[in-house]
């Protein structure tokens, strides 16, 4: 699976939602995800992409916050890369 | 496949909206009245009329994003609150100059209209699928709305009917307190907690502070509310422990501020720093002078702080719809606002509240430049909003 990481920790709004919205676009189920890098939860990011069938997944590491999106077929990949790079 | 976006969970921006326009016209019509009236008719104009129009407006935005839930009709839900509070509090307002019995349907407007929306506001806030100390801080800001409103309706009531009795005294300071340091201000803690990592670029605040700041404040706002009925010097200590309260969170909201990681200067930043400096001022100013002091909570603090989210809100509001339908082409936030014009408006703000805590018909002129100057500014994210609203999605040109 290919990591598409997006670092939006040091923008301001709109421009995480842009840069992650425009990496999602060339995702595809069984190929990639993306993985952004933010300071806070992008509540409404999320609100955009439950209903087009893009889950997330939500990880804090200090300040930080991790987020893997993907295509729901792929949920059981991306919790075990999860878990690996976390060991 | 990504198959576009969705709006599905976001009312429509005309919702919030209408709130905001309505802040405008309470505003415009607040500085007119400062010629003649600064009394607490006039004073509930800004209050009702501006902050509150504004904390609905933002609240209903917010729910489904913040909190995982919706309004099931946003713009019906808003028109029915709306129309209440609009004609409650003009009613509410030219009783004092007409007719003292119309205070009766104006308060009765306003238990409808407010009372309606804070009840189904916190009943959905209670459904939240999960806590934070935003949804904290929101329950308990709405808790306290109702109470002060609760409290307003028998307190205008009484007016109304002329039966003003030995009550009014003790309760009067008790709803001020209820919606000024219960309502607004932990409405103004809560959303920060949110917006302000997410539009200054700062870290969050730490999650114990955000929860610590937010029921020790609603323990001393109940604290305040009960001690005047058991001794005037424990009142005076809960009160004052209150607003060292507020201290503190204006304190670290500051130094979160200072940790934003690109330190440019904005007129927005300002407006919360004004605002926030502001809650500096009030323990002095409760024993030196009334006035001031309320002067200086209402417009220096929650005004400031409420210009400020504006300003960052409806240009991103109107972005995210416009983006939500495909368009890429619309011009950025920044672009939308002019920043000296918002700079112009903030010294307004600052020169007219200065003159409201020592001369109040001094300040009229400036708070009517202030709110024209406002309303201009938020005007163009407005129009490029419905200018392409008009025009079709690209989505269904595909």
């Amino acid at each position: 699976m290919r990591e598409i990481v997006v670092d939006t920790r040091e923008f301001e709004p709109p421009a995480p939602m842009q840069m992650v919205l425009s990496e999602l676009q060339s995702m595809l189920p069984n190929q990639s995800f993306v993985h952004q890098i933010h300071r806070m939860e992008p509540t409404m990011l999320f609100n955009r992409l439950k209903p087009m069938g893009i889950e997330f997944i939500v990880r804090k590491d200090g300040e930080e916050y991790h987020i893997y999106y993907f295509y729901p077929e792929d949920r059981a990949k991306i919790q075990e890369l999860i878990d690996v790079s976390r060991r | 496949m990504f198959q576009g976006v969705s709006l599905d969970q976001a009312p429509p921006f005309e919702a919030p909206l209408l709130f905001f326009l309505g802040a405008l016209f309470f505003g415009l019509l607040g500085g007119f009245a400062l010629f003649f009236d600064s009394s607490i008719a006039t004073l509930h104009l800004f209050t009702i009329g501006v902050l509150m129009m504004v904390m609905f407006g933002a609240l209903q935005q917010m729910l489904p994003v913040v909190v995982g839930v919706k309004f099931e009709h946003p713009f019906k839900a808003a028109l029915l609150a709306f129309f209440p509070i609009f004609f409650g509090l003009v009613l509410f307002w030219s009783a004092f100059w007409l007719k003292l019995s119309l205070l009766l349907v104006g308060v009765s407007l306003l238990l409808i209209g407010i009372g309606g929306f804070g009840l189904v506001t916190l009943f959905k806030l209670f459904k939240a699928p999960y806590t934070s100390p935003t949804v904290i801080a929101m329950r308990l800001s709405l808790l306290f709305l109702l109470l002060a409103l609760l409290l307003g309706a028998h307190l205008g009531s009484s007016l109304g009917l002329m039966k003003v009795g030995k009550s009014f005294e003790l309760l009067l300071p008790i709803h001020a307190l209820l919606a000024g340091f219960g309502w607004i201000g932990l409405l103004i803690v809560g959303v920060s907690f949110q917006v302000i990592p997410m539009f200054y670029v700062t870290p969050e605040m730490e999650e114990k502070k955000r929860k610590l700041l937010v029921y020790a404040l609603g323990f001393l706002v109940v604290l305040s509310t009960i001690a005047p009925f058991i001794h005037p010097k424990a009142a005076l200590i809960a009160f004052i422990t209150l607003l060292f309260g507020y201290l503190l969170y204006a304190l670290l909201t500051l130094r979160q501020l200072q940790r934003r990681k690109r330190a440019l200067k904005e007129p927005t930043i300002l407006f919360w720093q004004i605002g926030l400096g502001s809650l500096f001022f009030l323990p002095m100013l409760f024993f030196f002078d009334p006035q001031a002091f309320a002067i200086v909570g209402i417009f220096g603090f929650a005004m400031s702080v409420v210009f400020g989210m504006l300003y960052k809100i409806i240009p991103f509001l109107a972005w995210f719809h416009i983006s939500s339908r495909g368009f890429f082409d619309m011009p950025t936030m920044k672009e939308m606002i002019s920043e000296k014009l918002a700079l112009i408006q903030l010294f307004t703000h600052i020169a007219a509240t200065l003159l409201l805590a020592i001369q109040p018909p001094l300040a009229a002129p400036l708070t009517i430049l202030s709110f024209l100057l406002l309303g201009f500014n938020l005007l163009r994210p407005v129009r490029i909003y419905f200018d392409y609203k008009k025009r079709p999605s690209p989505f269904e040109m595909r």
